[in-house]
């Protein structure tokens, strides 16, 4: 619990959201499209009518109460575990992008299952990811599996925890297996995202039932947009967002009370120009800075999202907005921080944005780490020894703690003529460069042969009536 | 005096109000204008410059998309009278469009539906999770010279491959266009499951769909 952040929902404004919120939930309601959930809600004491399910506050009440307010999510092997809880704040990739650029050739082409593993091997290496998502949506994959395949690429590359997007609950528990093979079923979160406003349709209910049956931890994030299915209204996005999240966790908790949940929400807005999604905006922020208030208001473990740019490319925009997205989501003071490495609205992955990314998470750690007040931080004895004109570089103090200092790896601090000298690179061709070395260099870790080929036979056993009926339609 | 009418026509349609546009229309049929009038000298002046309005940057979205609601209202009150004249209902061009099987994402389906009524389409919005067998009832029916099918899910996108195979089956592929769209959809997708057009974003599919419909200049 140390460290700055960025609120705008004090406890009064919160009170209020959350007031306004059960008022949508007990008289509007939420659609929820399956059917053994709204058999649950009913028998709970929810108001069923048709698949509309009216909610009342015990109901919220007894799912806040049951939610654990902190839980550890472990890595397979390597780091230590994450602890997901309120103050604790940890960075890490997106999913599911369709379009990738090649790190060779600068090319924007489709994802292949081997970018994934590639960019989940990169993380590994990166000391400031701290979790890994598959960043892409394989190609060459046949689609009844592309979500296992990529699991167990990203499993080949990385031992650092996931987040995952499962097209159902029903592979869930060869994924557990899989997760066990490689040394720690408890090392990935799922992700399930409603459809707004205000439904949630079978598959994401789904995954919230088999989760808390499973007890795997689940996060529930909506991405409600404004002026498209939510009011144009910061504070009105964020209720039809949290609308949809405490009515998922109530459906959660009912399933398996104490079940591990996360509150993730989004405010997105659609581009009134061009009718495109829109992730870098100040809305979408002052909306993760509410939302994040919120979840700390309920106490419990929030998702949020930086890193990423709308750019096409390797350019300005894509500089500035992974600056000032890696800065504002760690003022927001999410526990998870995805999508670090996004580009074109969430449609495009690269190694090169990733690298720099992480550069900014550092960047972002070293501003929001505690400036202390203890004996050791305002070193009198020092100042004092020292003295009037002296010099503190050769002091034991400097040398224990200068580290402590952010140290840029791509951000140029050169005097002009060594930089000219060093063949005045600009940023975008020194991350270009180090991403290129750190995937020709050994990987971090490598996953033993006969591991990974089960691995992949694991995956491709997966829902065999839907290949079939796809390949044969 | 009856010019002034057709000002105001055109301005509901610019301001976006559905039932003053709609009243307009009934005050004018009751005035004995001609239908086909109220709506070429009214209306259709509003929408040209809504869509205007959009092109310069001045207006927006909701702008357009009430726009076109407005528009509808119109041509609700006047469709009995336009289908007794010569020419009937000159519509750009007629579409089905609605979100595929499995999939109640409609948001994107329902901007391109407003967004084709602007540009003059009469468009058939069947919503969301409809089954393959229900559009190839609602072409049967509608006899449409396009159908929209959206998937905004990765796993919904198999549908519209089969609601495309189910129009062959049914010999109905050949008398209609098929376009796809949703945000995991690419143009690779659409030729791989020989849709005729597809589109990134709304506005394009506006356009994509007049060229369909031999309205549009073809593009690329």
């Amino acid at each position: 619990m140390t460290g700055m952040f960025f609120s705008v929902w004090d406890e009064k404004a919160c009170q209020r959201v959350h007031d306004a919120t059960l008022e949508v939930l007990a008289e509007t309601g939420v659609d929820v499209l399956h059917d053994e959930a709204r058999e649950l809600l009913a028998s709970a004491g929810a108001r069923v009518e048709g698949t509309r399910v009216r909610i009342d506050s015990e109901l919220v009440d007894e799912a806040l109460a049951s939610a654990p307010r902190a839980f550890t999510l472990n890595s397979r092997g390597g780091g230590s575990p994450l602890a997901i809880r309120d103050g604790e704040r940890y960075f890490g990739t997106g999913s599911d992008c369709l379009f990738h650029r090649d790190l060779a050739t600068g090319e924007r082409r489709r994802v292949r299952n081997a970018d994934i593993e590639g960019m989940a091997a990169l993380c590994e290496k990166l000391p400031n990811i701290d979790f890994v998502m598959s960043m892409g949506l394989p190609d060459d994959v046949p689609m009844a599996l592309d979500d296992v395949v990529p699991f167990a690429a990203m499993l080949a590359g990385t031992r650092k925890p996931f987040i995952i997007t499962p097209r159902d609950g029903t592979v869930l528990p060869t994924i557990l297996e899989m997760a066990a093979l490689c040394g720690e079923a408890n090392s990935f979160v799922v992700y399930s995202m409603p459809a707004p406003p205000l439904r949630h349709d079978f598959v994401a209910v789904d995954k919230l039932v088999v989760c808390a049956r499973l007890g795997i931890p689940v996060l529930y994030g909506p991405a409600p947009h404004a002026g498209a299915s939510a009011p144009s209204s910061v504070a009105a996005v964020t209720i039809v967002g949290n609308a949809e999240v405490l009515s998922g966790l109530v459906i959660n908790q009912i399933a398996n009370p104490g079940a591990p949940f996360i509150y993730g929400a989004y405010v997105y807005a659609l581009s009134m120009r061009t009718s495109s999604e829109v992730y870098c905006s100040p809305e979408a922020y002052a909306g993760q800075f509410a939302q994040c208030d919120l979840a700390r208001f309920y106490g419990l473990p929030s998702f949020g999202y930086g890193g990423i740019t709308d750019s096409k490319m390797l350019d300005e925009q894509w500089s500035a907005e992974s600056a000032i997205t890696v800065i504002l989501s760690a003022l927001s003071r999410a526990t998870l921080i995805h999508d670090v490495g996004y580009m074109e609205s969430g449609m495009q992955s690269s190694y090169e944005s990733i690298v720099l990314g992480e550069e900014f998470i550092a960047y972002a750690r070293a501003l929001l780490r505690e400036v202390r007040v203890d004996d050791e931080a305002l070193a009198l004895d020092e100042i004092k020894a020292v003295g009037p004109g002296g010099n503190h570089l050769a002091r034991p103090y400097t040398r224990t703690h200068h580290r402590e200092f952010f140290d840029p790896k791509f951000l140029d601090k050169q005097v002009y003529d060594r930089w000219r000298n060093s063949g005045a690179l600009t940023l975008r061709d020194r991350v270009h460069e180090k991403a290129l070395a750190l995937t020709q260099e050994p990987r971090a870790f490598e996953l033993e042969p006969s591991v990974r080929q089960k691995l992949f036979e694991m995956a491709a056993k997966v829902r065999p009536e839907e290949r079939t009926a796809v390949s044969a339609g | 005096m009856s010019d002034e009418l057709y000002a105001k026509m055109a301005q509901t349609v610019i301001d976006g109000e559905a039932e003053e546009a709609a009243e307009l229309a009934r005050q004018g049929l009751a005035q004995g204008l001609p239908a086909a009038d109220i709506l070429d000298k009214g209306f259709v002046k509003g929408i040209e410059e809504v869509g205007d309005l959009f092109g310069k940057g001045e207006f927006f979205l909701p702008e357009l998309v009430q726009g076109a609601e407005a528009m509808k209202a119109a041509v609700a009150v006047l469709g009995p009278e336009l289908d007794k004249t010569k020419e009937g209902r000159r519509a750009t061009g007629v579409a089905v469009a609605g979100t595929v099987a499995g999939d109640i994402h409609e948001i994107g389906k329902t901007i391109v539906c407003s967004m084709l009524s602007a540009a003059g389409f009469e468009v058939t919005d069947v919503g969301c999770d409809v089954a393959v067998e229900a559009f190839v009832q609602k072409v049967k029916e509608v006899k449409p010279d396009l159908l929209l099918l959206s998937a905004l899910l990765t796993t919904t996108m198999p549908n519209q491959q089969k609601t495309i195979q189910a129009l062959k089956h049914a010999d109905l592929r050949d008398s209609v266009k098929v376009m796809i769209g949703g945000a995991p959809t690419t143009r690779a997708w659409a030729d791989e499951i020989g849709a005729d057009g597809y589109a990134e974003d709304a506005i394009e599919a506006v356009a994509a769909a007049k060229v369909l419909v031999g309205r549009g200049l073809r593009q690329e």
